[in-house]
């Protein structure tokens, strides 16, 4: 995409956000969608598509600036699954098993860093950062064993827009282009790679669904987040745009009213519209005017009940001057209030009563389609259709 | 005793005694000098990484194949200076032997 071609869809956003917010409409799905209580409750059913929808389907499993440099790695649970992120001297970025071929140990603890070698813990056989066994310590009395069998054994990977894809099943389908299709040019105006890894977190949080649902409306904004992000956008004003089971929702600013005294060729467009990139099954990208970036990667916990949030968040540039730090500093607080201390309060609240028995079903409504067609994703991939479908 | 000149990734030199028959690696690890040695001296790792000074390579027991396919996986690698200071031992013969810790990869 040129960078006029943005612009011109840039406008036709923001065109779309102030008709909606001139009468005072959003984008809709057809009907209100009851979700039966189950899809957020039964663990038959949750551990059924967890394996379905995070271990054997595509999933953002980290940013390419998370392993900024030959023998970077980066050692981590992933729905259940021990994954090891390492760039390998050669540049690529792959994904193993975080597990020693010999009796199992995990061969690095979580975390992230830098080694050209891995060596086991407990007897030290060493791994290359391509996943090749390098040595057995003792090898001639071990016995013998065929050490080109016994590498780590990898995960499909590939970088995409600045971002690490996975599969967290070995030898499972992996077509990643296919995958992103069309969402791939629209991640890559994001130019993740280019920017500045401040910070991380992990977060643990309510439920996968209760959690998703709210990464993917924003008529909770007005009630929840008044004194954070919520006073940046206007509740309730969606503009939503699908790629296969990815979206990108569109949110007006406050300011989005005065665009209608501007002539369009003046349009600064992203001034008055925030986007959100949402990644199926779990990924969301929060660009914010100013130069930063929040990242949440939300990973299913053992049961319906908690999930893990990896929340990374990223400056343009490293903030080197006392304003910059201070900047970055204060929308790291933000967003981390707005998520830990709003969003997954409420979602706490949810979690405790939600085998009370007052609802046998949750309704999603017109006025939250992209949390429609998340459900329904899951819906299609769960009844074993395996097209990206756009 | 025998002395061991190490330098450390600061570039300070520091002077340390071995006796006959001590480990450098163990030696090196043992005065906080940054040798990480992951495996705990098996030849596995790579990470006990030295550079001997010139003068002193040639003096050393031969470098095992192992160890040099392990060592030429570093940035660092120097086939005439390069050795893992797990698979060195002191002796009389190397009383006043330099060394540097290897910058870390």
């Amino acid at each position: 995409m040129t960078a006029t071609d943005r612009e011109q869809e840039l406008r036709t956003l923001a065109q779309r956000a102030l008709a909606h917010f001139q009468k005072r409409t959003t984008d809709q799905a057809a009907d209100v969608l009851a979700e039966p209580i189950a899809a957020y409750t039964d663990e038959t059913q949750y551990q059924r598509e967890v394996e379905r929808i995070f271990r054997q389907l595509p999933i953002a499993l980290g940013l390419s600036i998370e392993l900024p440099g030959a023998g970077s790695y980066l050692a981590m649970d992933a729905a259940g699954v021990p994954l090891l992120l390492v760039r390998g001297s050669d540049n690529q970025a792959r994904a193993f098993l975080n597990v020693c071929r010999h009796r199992g140990s995990p061969l690095c603890k979580p975390g992230s860093g830098k080694r050209r070698t891995f060596s086991c813990p407990y007897h030290a056989w060493t791994y290359s950062d391509q996943g090749a066994l390098l040595s057995v310590y003792a090898e001639d009395l071990f016995g013998d064993i065929d050490k080109d069998q016994l590498g780590l054994v990898e995960l499909p990977c590939a970088e995409r827009a600045g971002l690490l894809w996975g599969a967290l099943t070995p030898g499972v389908h992996f077509d990643i282009d296919d995958w992103l299709g069309d969402f791939a040019p629209e991640l890559q105006t994001l130019d993740l790679g280019s920017w500045h890894l401040y910070t991380q977190r992990d977060l643990p949080g309510p439920g996968w669904k209760v959690t998703m649902d709210g990464y993917l409306e924003v008529y909770h904004h007005n009630s929840v987040h008044g004194q954070t992000v919520g006073q940046h956008t206007i509740g309730n004003l969606l503009v939503l745009d699908q790629y296969g089971p990815h979206q990108r929702m569109t949110f007006g600013r406050r300011s989005i009213g005065t665009l209608a005294d501007q002539p369009e060729s003046q349009w600064q467009p992203l001034e008055h519209i925030r986007l959100i990139h949402s990644g199926f099954p779990n990924l969301s990208v929060s660009g914010i005017l100013g130069g930063h970036c929040l990242v949440s990667q939300i990973f299913p916990g053992p049961t319906p009940d908690i999930t893990i949030t990896r929340q990374s968040v990223l400056a343009a540039e490293p903030p080197t001057s006392d304003a910059a730090i201070q900047a970055t500093e204060a929308f790291s607080a933000m967003v981390l209030q707005a998520v830990q201390d709003e969003d997954y309060v409420i979602g706490a609240g949810i979690q405790s009563v939600i085998h009370a028995g007052a609802n046998e079903e949750f309704l999603i409504g017109r006025n939250e389609p992209a949390v429609q067609h998340y459900h329904r994703n899951i819906a299609r991939f769960m009844a074993g259709d395996n097209r990206v479908a756009r | 005793m025998i002395e061991i000149v190490a330098t450390d990734r600061e570039q300070q030199r520091r002077a340390l005694s071995a006796s006959d028959g001590d480990n450098l690696m163990e030696l090196l690890r043992d005065h906080d000098l940054e040798v990480e040695a992951v495996c705990g001296g098996c030849c596995s790792c790579a990470t006990c990484h030295v550079l001997i000074d010139n003068d002193w390579f040639d003096r050393l027991p031969a470098r095992g194949a192992l160890e040099t396919e392990l060592l030429s996986l570093s940035d660092h690698f120097d086939d005439r200076l390069s050795r893992l200071s797990c698979q060195l031992t002191a002796s009389p013969q190397l009383h006043g032997l330099q060394l540097t810790i290897a910058p870390e990869d």
